[in-house]
């Protein structure tokens, strides 16, 4: 009987002295997202949310499934909105999923900001009732790999005659979205630019490359979409030995295969989103609208952020520290 | 002193609940001292219950599995794979009624699937279930690719409308509550041994019938006109409370759903040959129990409660996702199992997991208001599952 009652009483001291750290902050922020911790790319996120937490004296908390979970969204919005936050950083992969718990939010006088992924239906009367969207412009990301190829050819003196933009995830509307920017620079100049389904699978996607760049002599650009993609190109130009600028390459996201191909010269930008400012600038703009009612007339972006030969040293130094 | 506390230890030693209720009342204490404003709030009740009602109707199948003696790790891709026939169908022109019955037969056939491999192989269940989990989840993978998400606001903006005269719900409720009551009838017969149950369950078909007529006249019902039923409304909608509480009608399927089936297990034939089952199958099997369909037939029923559940999450996200339902499979054992039902059969509670899976919740809600990460979730219920299975050990040993 009394190891029972110890531990019992154990628990509920440990639940009394919880709550003893917290809350002495002004504010609340919390975001609740469709990624976290068990996915290297939120941990940025999470770092940029932590340290403008830090920066302004706020309590931040982070809620979301370990991985991936949309369904979990509308249950931690559900949490977020009976502990009373003053602020709420929200992602909008399925704006219908959590609509009725973000309504909810606002008519609690909460404030919400959209981060990372934008809501669909931005600006249209089906709109979630958010501030803004702070996080990238996956067009003008297309459109900057676009303009990027051209200045190269021009650079190194050759004509870009046709370029290929393979989509890994058919029917990804963010994907879709880099291959439309891209196509908008590239075919008014009268360059042809052919879609290319491929996968995530590198080995079997390089094998598909081959097979485009043998059918289409004249293409000599390339942009990827991801940096698995981008991994399959790495692949098929040194296993066919292409050199340095045979083929013009630009891409999205980093990878350390990809900082290392634009040292060497393989690759001539990558367009990255900046995860980190997505998490920090959140925060801060929640800060701002409580302290003092501001707010943005239009949204934050923060992609795309070009990284090249010029910065790509300093910036492979700033992922050792969590920041990119 | 000593002999009260032996009393109460035999008291508990009877009923699987003990164990559960006394663990809930416990950390519900915790949050209500530590997060008075917060926590005794409908918003933190709405909550909790709202989101357990999901797995609160998981565990059901999976209570009735334990109990007979078997387990099945594959309920989340079930749940996956339902939805997603229930949502593709429904996006497809299928009338909304005839898409539900899709969802569920295909969660009963994925559920038969597991019964028949394991009846017919004599496979662990837990190594069957595991291979099929992965297997099922490949068809939502496969069929749904790319990080897509199938999404019925792509279709329509307007939730699924049954028109139904006012007089058939009506007579609906009535048929309800006389299945309830007639259920109820052979214990009142024997008033001397069953009153307090005769009490409950005719509380229960009041209370259900009260709670019925009330959730459908939120949704535009009036008497001898012809009502619009939002489809979505009725089976997970809002139901109008205060501003901030998110009470939903898929509470009212959770405790419905308990109550059927905590009834089918104390009071039926069919209840008795699964208790028996995972008891002891040798027993049950002279006793002339086919032991073999008592397993398949749970299974079925985990199946197919696994796809309602699906359902009914998808009315309120109206959406799939190829990885819906990924982890609730282990979720849910550890509220099953934090209501006292056993791993080795022959002994569980309905009542119990669904005391389980609210104190599941009860955690999560409570470690978000306390501001504690909710990374720490899983920590804490881990711990508190270790806590309630030393309980209940504790306090059954006298039943050996």
């Amino acid at each position: 009987m009394l190891s029972k009652k110890t531990g019992w009483i154990a628990l509920c001291a440990a639940l009394l002295l919880a709550p003893a750290h917290a809350n002495e902050a002004k504010y609340q922020f919390t975001f609740v997202t469709h990624g976290g911790p068990g996915n290297p790319f939120w941990n940025v996120v999470i770092k940029g949310m932590e340290d403008a937490g830090q920066r302004y004296d706020v309590d931040v908390q982070w809620l979301s499934n370990p991985t991936f979970s949309i369904a979990d969204m509308p249950n931690f919005l559900e949490d977020a909105i009976a502990s009373g936050v003053d602020g709420i950083g929200i992602t909008c992969p399925d704006p219908e999923a959590i609509r009725e718990s973000v309504e909810r939010a606002n008519a609690a006088g909460i404030p919400i900001v959209v981060l990372n992924t934008a809501d669909p239906n931005a600006g249209t009367e089906n709109a979630l009732p958010a501030l803004f969207y702070v996080g990238a412009s996956e067009y003008l990301g297309g459109q900057s790999n676009a303009r990027a190829l051209l200045a190269e050819a021009a650079k190194r003196n050759v004509t870009l005659t046709g370029a290929v933009c393979p989509i890994q995830e058919i029917g990804h509307s963010g994907l879709e979205a880099r291959f439309a920017g891209f196509k908008s620079i590239l075919e008014p100049a009268g360059i042809q630019v052919d879609g290319l389904t491929i996968s995530n699978n590198v080995e079997q996607s390089a094998g598909l490359l081959r097979d485009y760049f043998l059918s289409h002599p004249k293409s000599n650009g390339i942009a990827t979409l991801g940096p698995l993609p981008a991994d399959a190109f790495y692949l098929f130009a040194e296993e066919s030995g292409y050199k340095p600028g045979e083929i013009l390459h630009a891409t999205h996201d980093t990878s350390p295969a990809i900082f290392e191909r634009i040292r060497a010269g393989y690759t001539v930008q990558a367009v990255d989103q900046q995860p980190y400012l997505q998490g920090y600038l959140t925060v801060s703009f929640l800060y701002l609208n409580k302290e003092f009612g501001l707010s943005l007339a239009q949204d934050a972006l923060t992609g795309p952020f070009v990284i090249n030969a010029s910065n790509v040293d300093r910036i492979a130094k700033l992922v050792d520290q969590g920041v990119r | 002193m000593a002999s009260s506390t032996e009393t109460l230890r035999q008291r508990f030693s009877q009923t699987p609940t003990a164990g559960a209720a006394v663990g809930f009342l416990a950390v519900f204490a915790c949050f209500a001292i530590s997060a008075p404003d917060t926590f005794l709030s409908h918003g933190s009740f709405s909550s909790i219950l709202s989101s357990q009602a999901v797995p609160g109707i998981v565990a059901i199948g999976i209570t009735l599995l334990m109990i007979s003696g078997e387990f099945d790790l594959s309920v989340g891709s079930i749940l996956g794979v339902a939805s997603l026939v229930f949502l593709s169908a429904a996006v497809h022109d299928v009338h909304i009624l005839i898409a539900a019955g899709l969802g569920l037969t295909s969660g009963c056939l994925l559920g038969l699937v597991n019964g028949l491999l394991l009846v017919s192989t004599r496979i662990p269940s837990f190594i069957v279930t595991l291979g099929t989990m992965l297997v099922y989840r490949a068809i939502s993978l496969t069929t749904v690719s790319g990080g897509r998400i199938v999404r019925y606001a792509d279709y329509s903006r307007q939730d699924p409308t049954l028109s139904i005269p006012g007089i058939v719900l009506i007579l609906c409720a009535a048929a309800l509550a006389l299945i309830v009551v007639w259920s109820a009838m052979p214990y009142l017969r024997d008033a001397g041994t069953s009153k307090k149950t005769f009490v409950a369950a005719t509380t229960v078909s009041i209370l259900s019938c009260l709670l019925l007529l009330e959730a459908l006249s939120a949704y535009g019902f009036a008497p001898f006109e012809v009502a619009e039923i939002n489809v979505f409304g009725v089976l997970n909608g809002r139901i109008e409370t205060e501003a901030r509480a998110n009470y939903r009608t898929s509470i009212l399927w959770w405790l419905g759903l308990t109550a059927t089936f905590a009834f089918l297990l104390l009071r039926t034939r069919y209840g008795n040959a699964t208790i028996a089952t995972g008891g002891n199958p040798e027993a049950a099997r002279v006793q002339g129990i086919n032991i073999d369909r008592v397993r398949i037939t749970n299974f079925v029923l985990s199946g197919g409660l696994a796809a309602l559940a699906g359902i009914i999450q998808v009315a309120r996200l109206k959406s799939v996702d190829p990885l819906r339902g990924e982890g609730l499979e282990l979720e849910v054992i550890a509220s099953v199992v934090i209501g006292g039902t056993l791993l080795t059969g022959g002994f569980g509670s309905v009542i119990g997991s669904a005391i389980g899976t609210a104190l599941t919740g009860m955690l999560r809600t409570g470690l978000v208001l306390i501001s504690i990460s909710s990374n720490a979730f899983r920590g804490a219920m881990g711990g508190i599952m270790i806590l309630a299975v030393i309980i209940n050990t504790y306090v059954r040993r006298d039943r050996s």
